[in-house]
């Protein structure tokens, strides 16, 4: 059944969750262990010149691992896409991080006891680690799509916990956003054709755009985060139904299992 | 249609707390605000646990049937929803139940936000038909507003399958629903401003549209070609109704009109407003307020335009009146089917104050994607007929888009037809 609902590639092709689980959490050991990061990457890394070539060469073949299982299960144009995401997020952590450091107070605060050349090394670092560490947290989490997990609930053979199905719940919600995104952004690109920019906008002219702009795109990103959180909880009471009449034959103990 | 017990109501907030009156299902509409979403939520959380009732083993098609849809998928849908023990769909593949309901191969793999309103009810339907063995009982909402005529036999099947396994469907419909493949309505004709024309144009040539195909990142983009040939240059009269078959093309080509859409050419309308993007109302409107209340909108569209505020004020104002005033005409007790003045929360007055946000700069064109979804019959003429006297008032061009052409024949003054043949779609003026 798993298999008519899904094209399997890569990972995906690993049957069983936990085999499959095991497996990435090897792969994400070196990137989420801060130890073996720092010896990847040291922090002092752009002060050592000559580079240690064991670390960077170490870092770089990790960093191939990663990418190849991105591509054999997402495929050129998914990395392409993980590497995008990742550069943007990285750039905007470089740049912010630089431009606080050399704020007044804020500048004393993330410094601490380091000096500053310590501070912008540390922010290349978490950089080179973003561009490793962003795909694979994508790989991981694509790597259980809800659908197959709900799918598995199904399965034939035995019976299906309430644990099980609130899992399934949770993880249907979680995908839902996706969804979601895609019809508010036809809302709101007919509603401001330059997505960053509000279309009606004849009040903020010369300096006020320092204040007034950054005061929209906030008030933009509550809007959405507000109507997407609206969005998943006006779906989960329908939601919960249609598993309970999915999935009630297969419920150990009593049938109301998913409403509550 | 024996089998079927009608409902039927004048608006449909009268519909949903039927509704939910019957299925104590929580259904807010989205036009109340994220706060009536929250405490619907709270109150079927903590509300006492229910027994295997009739309310939860009747299947109910909510009147948005994508919230009847679990799944990312169609394949999953259907898989999931198939009973192994069903004699009737047991022997059959995903894609022979696909096909049973009209949809291809590739179709079962788009994400189910891509289909258009008509095929998710197809969809829903389909699931439905799956889930039969198991439930009590069927109820279905405003069909009609979704599905072309050509797909009403998909639900008269469903009807007939519920009816020979003793289980009662109940169809709500709102006034003026008709489940008949042909509609024979009384020949109406607007004449809003007499003698008065209005034109526009549209220009640019043939062009594509790279679809995203799914969120899955391994997947393939989707390649569209627009041909749009025999639009080109010619009058189009306001108002202009674009018609065709569910998942044709329609609301693709007003969003590619709009500039939602990205084009590989640029193609946009002209008029006496000049050349640029038309505004456009979506068939799913209310994603545009964001859940917040209606009365709101206008302060968060126009947050840094006060003028524009005020405007947008006056001409919901205006556009009310005018509702109000036709609705009363035709039916008296019906003037208040526009919706409360001092705190606006109906899909009616929803949809006023979305056209009024569009008007305020006058557009080269204003699109409306299924103007009459959610209202009923006399709701959905004193809307349009408010809309179009108000836009050819001002010469503001209006294209209205349905997959109901019947219902909205009587408006039109041109009919472009839009036919979809594999990746190709091909826009067509209707003599």
């Amino acid at each position: 059944m798993i298999d008519s609902a899904l094209e399997r590639r890569g990972v995906l092709r690993i049957r069983s969750l936990s085999l499959r689980l095991a497996l990435l959490v090897l792969l994400a050991v070196p990137a989420f262990n801060r130890n073996i990061l720092d010896t990847l990457l040291p922090t002092s890394l752009i002060h050592q010149l000559p580079l240690p070539l064991l670390s960077v060469l170490a870092f770089v073949a990790y960093s191939i691992v990663v990418y190849a299982i991105v591509v054999w299960t997402f495929g050129i144009k998914g990395l392409t896409q993980m590497l995008a995401l990742a550069v943007v997020l990285g750039l905007t952590v470089v740049i912010s991080m630089a431009a606080i450091s050399k704020a007044p107070i804020l500048g004393d605060w993330l410094q601490g006891s380091k000096t500053l050349a310590q501070v912008d090394a540390k922010a290349v670092e978490q950089f080179f680690a973003m561009l490793v560490v962003i795909p694979l947290g994508l790989l991981i989490i694509h790597s259980f799509p809800p659908a197959e997990l709900i799918c598995r609930l199904r399965s034939p053979t035995g019976t299906i916990s309430e644990h099980a199905i609130r899992v399934a719940i949770v993880l249907r919600i979680y995908s839902m956003v996706a969804d979601a995104i895609s019809s508010f952004y036809a809302a709101w690109s007919e509603e401001n054709p330059k997505v960053f920019l509000p279309r009606h906008r004849k009040d903020i002219g010369g300096t006020d755009k320092l204040w007034k702009l950054p005061m929209w795109f906030f008030g933009a990103a509550a809007t959405w985060g507000l109507a997407l959180v609206t969005y998943c909880i006006e779906q989960i009471p329908q939601l919960v139904t249609q598993l309970d009449v999915t999935l009630d034959h297969k419920l150990k103990g009593h049938n109301n299992a998913c409403n509550k | 249609m024996s089998a079927a017990e009608e409902l039927r109501f004048p608006s449909i907030e009268l519909l949903v707390q039927a509704l939910d009156l019957r299925f104590g299902r929580s259904t807010p509409l989205p036009q109340y605000g994220s706060a009536t979403s929250v405490r619907a939520f709270g109150d079927w959380l903590f509300a006492p646990a229910r027994e295997s009732s009739q309310s939860q083993r009747a299947i109910v098609v909510p009147p948005d049937p994508t919230a009847f849809l679990s799944f990312p998928t169609l394949r999953q849908e259907f898989d999931l929803a198939r009973s192994p023990t069903d004699p009737r769909y047991q022997a059959l593949s995903l894609e022979q139940i696909g096909a049973k309901f009209e949809f291809e191969p590739r179709q079962l793999d788009q994400p189910v936000y891509s289909l258009s309103g008509g095929e998710r009810t197809r969809a829903a339907i389909a699931k439905a038909s799956l889930l039969l063995h198991r439930a009590e009982s069927v109820a279905f909402c405003m069909p009609t507003h979704w599905l072309h005529l050509d797909s009403y036999s998909h639900l008269h099947e469903l009807f007939r399958l519920a009816d020979n396994s003793c289980k009662p469907v109940t169809l709500y419909l709102l006034d003026g629903d008709e489940l008949v493949e042909r509609i024979e309505l009384p020949a109406k004709a607007v004449t809003p401003m007499p003698g008065r024309q209005v034109s526009w144009f549209l220009g640019g040539p043939n062009y594509e549209v790279q679809l995203l195909n799914n969120t899955e990142p391994s997947s393939k983009d989707h390649l569209l070609r627009f041909d749009v040939s025999s639009l080109r240059n010619v009058e189009l009269r306001s108002p202009t109704i674009l018609t065709g078959k569910n998942g044709a093309g329609k609301s693709l080509l007003a969003k590619c009109l709009s500039g939602v859409v990205r084009t590989s050419q640029p193609i946009t309308p002209k008029s006496k407003y000049g050349q640029g993007p038309s505004r456009l109302v979506l068939q799913d409107a209310l994603s545009h307020l964001f859940r917040r209340p209606i009365a709101q909108h206008p302060a968060r569209v126009f947050e840094f335009d006060q003028e524009g505020k005020k405007k947008v004020d006056t001409i919901f104002s205006a556009l009310s009146q005018e509702s109000r005033k036709r609705l009363w005409t035709s039916m008296p007790d019906d003037a208040h089917l526009v919706g409360p003045e001092a705190e606006p929360h109906t899909l009616f007055q929803a949809k006023l104050v979305l056209i009024a946000e569009r008007l305020v700069y006058a557009p080269p064109l204003l699109i409306l994607d299924e103007p009459s979804w959610g209202l009923s019959l006399r709701q959905s003429d004193a809307l349009i007929e408010a809309v179009v006297n108000y836009c050819h008032e001002r010469d503001i061009p209006i294209a209205m888009i349905t997959h109901l052409r019947p219902r909205l024949t009587h408006y039109a003054n041109s009919t472009i037809h839009v036919q979809r043949d594999g990746d190709s779609i091909t826009a067509k003026i209707l003599s």
